[in-house]
């Protein structure tokens, strides 16, 4: 970027933000989350801390900065939410959902009441769009699911998006995108909000599990998980962290097993242990 | 050494590719249609992209034009491989900013001729 644009872009904006900011801002989020934002994600750190900035009548990121350096932890908590929270929505890149209902439940359900286990990890579960998305699939695709040992893992960084999951209330235009048949079939009114809004049925809310994790951290829960949904996550770490990841993902893996990645990611250079079988979709060999 | 992106929705295709680039000591990625690459190659960057044409969601021709937008991938050598092979298609290849056009099923040394002339 040339000068000229950058003064322009600065003069522009409702709060200061320079380079040393956004470098000063990126070494703290790769501190406190290892998450590593890229350059290009200068936007991203401004739009989503400009809230932060006008809740706490702040001028300039500086005086953000030094905010946070004597904070205590309440606004470095709120800091990593505010980066950290991903946008979404409900059956996002959807053939990530036919490939769950075809080639995994669909050849399951002729299989004996012995191996009708299944273990789904929605890592980086957001405000639950993702694993409520895996819920509505896996009851579409099972007639009798009280037969089956079906569980959902939906993990995230962030305790207010886990809280949102929990609730799994969205508005009326969130589920906007949803067929008529599934909005009916798996949501119901939910009249306690300022705007309308629907609530998710019990019976997608009892296949979740909901905790909170941190990637970088040890694992709790014990493999082999079947399909793994790790998606517009490993784009924020860099090459060794994600190579860490995915090794320690692969490890709660068996063969054949599947792992869904975000429609810009790639296993390239990260890790050897999978095999591309569709798009964005990966087999471990 | 090199990284290169093989775009193919067969995946016996992207495996022979990625076996002849790798055994001459290539880095190899691969992706299963044209919006699958296009997205991997905004966020990591090739040396070179191999791409076949006819492709589910985006096609090949679609993607090297695609390509061609970004900054980053505008002297970046772009080869096509298809069974397609007539004067018109390779025209429209060359017209949407594709470096080479390689027929299949395609020769291995020959491949790798190509590669190492492209990647100079």
């Amino acid at each position: 970027m040339d000068t000229s644009t950058t003064s322009l872009t600065l003069k522009l904006r409702e709060f200061e933000f320079g380079d040393e900011d956004f470098q000063a801002l990126r070494a703290l989020v790769r501190d406190v989350t290892g998450i590593s934002l890229s350059e290009q994600k200068r936007e991203l750190v401004y739009g989503r801390l400009a809230r932060r900035l006008r809740a706490l009548n702040l001028r300039s990121f500086r005086e953000y900065r030094e905010l946070l350096s004597q904070d205590d932890g309440g606004e470095l908590v709120q800091f990593c939410n505010a980066i950290t929270t991903n946008l979404t929505a409900f059956f996002r890149e959807p053939h990530h959902f036919d490939h769950l209902k075809q080639d995994v439940l669909g050849p399951l359900l002729h299989k004996p009441a012995a191996g009708r286990r299944l273990r789904i990890w929605s890592a980086g579960c957001s405000t639950g769009e993702e694993p409520y998305s895996i819920a509505m699939s896996v009851l579409e695709a099972v007639p009798d699911i009280e037969r089956w040992d079906i569980r959902i893992l939906a993990t995230d960084l962030d305790s207010d998006v886990l809280e949102k999951a929990r609730r799994g209330v969205y508005t009326a235009e969130r589920l906007q995108t949803l067929s008529a048949e599934r909005r009916e079939r798996f949501f119901e009114p939910y009249h306690d909000a300022k705007e309308p809004s629907y609530q998710v049925r019990p019976e997608l809310t009892r296949l979740l599990t909901v905790k909170q994790l941190n990637l970088m951290h040890p694992f709790p829960m014990k493999g082999p998980l079947d399909v793994v949904f790790c998606r517009n996550v490993v784009i924020y770490f860099d090459k060794d962290t994600q190579r860490e990841l995915v090794a320690r993902v692969s490890r709660l893996q068996r063969p054949g097993n599947l792992l869904f990645l975000g429609h810009s990611e790639t296993l390239f250079k990260v890790s050897t242990d999978y095999t591309l079988i569709g798009r964005t979709i990966y087999r471990r060999s | 050494m090199a990284r290169i992106l093989t775009v193919d929705d067969s995946a016996a295709m992207r495996q022979m590719v990625e076996v002849t680039l790798t055994s001459a000591g290539y880095d190899v990625a691969q992706a299963c249609d044209g919006r699958e690459a296009l997205g991997i190659a905004e966020t990591n960057t090739f040396d070179l992209v191999i791409t076949d044409v006819n492709m589910p969601e985006m096609d090949g021709l679609t993607l090297v034009r695609e390509l061609r937008g970004l900054a980053s991938y505008r002297h970046t050598p772009l080869l096509v491989l298809t069974t397609e092979a007539t004067a018109e298609r390779k025209l429209e290849g060359r017209e949407a900013g594709a470096t080479g056009w390689i027929v299949k099923p395609f020769n291995p040394d020959k491949l790798l001729a190509t590669v190492a002339k492209v990647l100079k």
